[in-house]
């Protein structure tokens, strides 16, 4: 028997459990609300400076016609303000920040869109090209940092990102 | 019989429009129902269609049309045989191969409609052969081999984690230029000492040393040496087995039950070919592992403090992701890693070579933000024309001409229900040539990719799938093209070197089986 399954050494599951939790050096599954801090630092916010607790309040408009007022912290992105606000909208998200979908599409005032400071790259413009509803000044959530010249901003989550079978 | 299907069809209608009457406003079917939620009656919907009223070939009876693709110079030209499929049935048809029956779809609306009717779990079906191996091994299943929603679910989640998020992937820029490096030194070697002309003997091979190489340094931290004077009898083993095991699992497509009964030489090459990897993918990971016990036998002793985890710790990491699981979605990122991009890759060269304008014009953007100087992360964005030429060689040669997908719910696509269990292809082949989307469909122009130019449905070309079920290794793919083909560029003329054009054929991943047609003269 040739496999290299049956050679493994077995005990090592328990063992990297144990030395990476307490080293701290690997996340540990982190569930998206549940985000040790050696993971916020790894999202997307490396290059965007980021003064402690400094929050903005930021407006999320439905297609429902509902609005959602969410505190976000300067240096997060807008998914995950969404997703830690429990906004409740059906699909969004689903490649978990990873850029490999549309689904975290939001839309943005004119003025304010020019504002952010992040502009597209050409993996988040390939990807916004498959959103639902696409305008000019859409964006996609995972790819936008919060800054503080974002209070008060209401932003748009258009339709679309649903799952047709509910 | 048709008292069934009525109530199917109201039922989902009823089930859809009560549901997200707004996500259908799209068509005319759900813009009707959608209308009347509240009061649905049989006058009210439109009939839809069903299976049966799909166009589509006969083919034989108990066969049904596999054995199309089996015969003369249809063999390893799936994606040809479906193309004529649908100039002869329309954007979508039926057809029955074996014992099931598969739809097919060519058009972008449709396959808008398939993916964003995917729902949470999207499941792109396995080959029936990879699930029989892995069952007759008890091996635990990977994100290529995965149909379970869960079990896909864990593996997707860390692993596209540590693959797709673009600043991740930048961190790897060195460490594949320095692969890209020792490619070119090969490229030379091999070329000076075993060529008459300026030919790679054997280019297909170099290329699948440089993908398993740089994919290896990404996912194992380590350099396996295959590009190397002379390349480990294990190695080559390992590329030769991805070759085999994609083009005897793209065989055994249908009816791989029955070839595992009566132990065919197709079922046995494939066994054959998936030992070979999981033996030589394993002897690698076991090392990898190895080095990364004693480094936490350091850490913990506090002779090292070194806190950066490598991708293989990530999933080690992971609580949910079992050890044979970190195993065979190691290895299935390795031998998948290996083929599409080697495969990409020759057509890069192989589109280049005959088209010297694109080349020139790829040269000169080149030279004039690099120099002579090795391609960084920051200067890799500034690189568009070489990102267009990658982008159009898969619009050409998607790599994977035709994705798949099972329904997880009964589904109304393009007006027919479709139950939920079937298969449906979808031929990004077809439609990335499609004249109706791209203008000079066959022709290689980069210059199409520009951002204001781009006119056609995005749908039209997904040569790495879309959304949460999309290529995994998408990125890091893209990025390994990017910076090799930069240093061909500026180290090579590619230039035809025989005097006609080579035919991909279809083994799962579209692969120059011959050699490649290509010369490398030193600029």
């Amino acid at each position: 028997m040739s496999l290299s399954g049956l050679r493994r050494p077995v005990c090592l599951i328990p063992k990297f459990a144990l030395c990476i939790g307490r080293s701290l050096t690997v996340p540990i599954c982190a569930k998206r609300r549940n985000v040790p801090k050696i993971m916020s630092v790894q999202k997307f916010s490396a290059s965007v400076p980021k003064p402690k607790k400094e929050t903005v309040s930021l407006c999320f408009k439905l297609t429902d016609g509902s609005e959602h007022t969410a505190t976000a912290k300067v240096g997060d992105n807008l998914l995950d303000i969404i997703i830690d606000n429990d906004i409740d909208v059906d699909g969004f998200g689903a490649c978990e920040g990873t850029l490999a979908c549309s689904t975290c599409h939001l839309i943005f005032k004119p003025d304010q869109y020019e504002q952010i400071h992040e502009k597209p790259t050409d993996e988040e413009l390939d990807m916004l090209d498959l959103a639902f509803g696409l305008s000019d000044t859409s964006r996609l959530g995972c790819q936008v940092i919060v800054t503080k010249e974002m209070d008060g901003w209401e932003i748009e989550v258009p339709s679309g990102v649903a799952d047709a079978r509910g | 019989m048709a008292e069934h299907i009525v109530k199917r069809v109201l039922s989902t209608a009823t089930n859809i429009a009560s549901k997200s009457p707004k996500r259908l406003l799209t068509t005319d079917h759900a813009a009707t129902t959608a209308k009347t939620s509240s009061t649905i009656s049989m006058n009210d919907i439109p009939m839809s269609k069903t299976m049966v009223d799909l166009p589509g070939p006969n083919g034989y009876p108990l066969v049904g049309t596999a054995p199309e693709y089996f015969k003369g110079e249809n063999k390893g030209q799936m994606h040809k045989v479906q193309r004529r499929f649908h100039e002869m049935y329309g954007p979508i048809f039926k057809e029955k191969l074996g014992p099931v029956t598969n739809i097919s779809i060519a058009d972008p609306n449709l396959v808008e409609e398939v993916v964003r009717s995917e729902g949470k779990f999207p499941n792109r079906p396995p080959y029936p052969s990879w699930t029989i191996y892995k069952k007759m091994r008890t091996q635990a299943n990977g994100l290529m081999t995965v149909s379970n929603h869960e079990e896909w679910s864990t593996c997707r989640t860390v692993i596209s984690k540590h693959m797709l998020r673009p600043k991740t992937v930048l961190q790897y820029v060195d460490i594949m230029n320095e692969v890209v490096t020792d490619f070119v030194n090969r490229l030379k070697y091999t070329r000076d000492n075993h060529a008459a002309n300026s030919a790679v003997p054997d280019l297909q091979n170099e290329l699948s040393k440089w993908a398993i190489e740089s994919i290896s340094a990404v996912l194992l931290e380590t350099r396996l040496g295959c590009l190397d004077e002379n390349v480990s009898s294990e190695n080559q083993a390992f590329i030769d087995a991805v070759g085999d095991m994609f083009k005897t699992g793209h065989q055994l497509m249908v009816f791989a039950e029955l070839h595992k009964r009566f132990g065919t030489k197709t079922w046995k090459t494939h066994v054959d070919a998936w030992d070979t990897i999981y033996r030589v993918a394993g002897e690698h990971i076991d090392k990898k592992l190895a080095d990364i016990t004693e480094k936490y036998e350091r850490l913990q002793s506090g002779s090292e403090d070194d806190n950066k985890a490598s991708f293989l710790e990530h999933l080690l990491g992971n609580e949910n992701l079992p050890l044979d699981a970190v195993y065979a979605n190691t290895t299935e990122l390795m031998l998948a890693g290996l083929d599409t991009s080697a495969n990409a890759m020759g057509m890069v060269t192989y589109l280049l070579s005959r088209n010297p304008r694109v080349q020139e014009k790829l040269i000169k953007e080149v030279d004039s933000v690099l120099q002579n100087r090795i391609c960084t992360a920051e200067e890799l964005s500034n690189m568009t024309y070489a990102r267009a030429v990658v982008k159009e060689t898969l619009r050409l040669f998607p790599v994977i001409p035709i994705n798949a997908r099972v329904m997880t719910e009964d589904t109304t696509i393009g007006g027919y229900l479709i139950p939920k269990g079937t298969c449906i292809l979808l031929n990004t082949f077809t439609m990335s040539r499609d004249a109706t989307q791209f203008v000079n469909p066959d022709d290689f122009i980069p210059e199409r990719w520009e951002r204001d130019s781009n006119k056609w449905n995005p749908f039209s070309n997904l040569p790495f799938g879309f959304g949460a079920r999309s290529c995994a290794g998408r990125r890091m793919a893209q990025q390994e093209l990017y910076l090799a083909i930069i240093r061909l560029a500026q180290n090579f003329w590619l230039a035809p070197s025989r005097d006609f054009d080579a035919e991909p054929t279809l083994r799962t991943v579209l692969t120059f089986e011959k050699d490649i047609p290509v010369e490398f003269q030193d600029r």
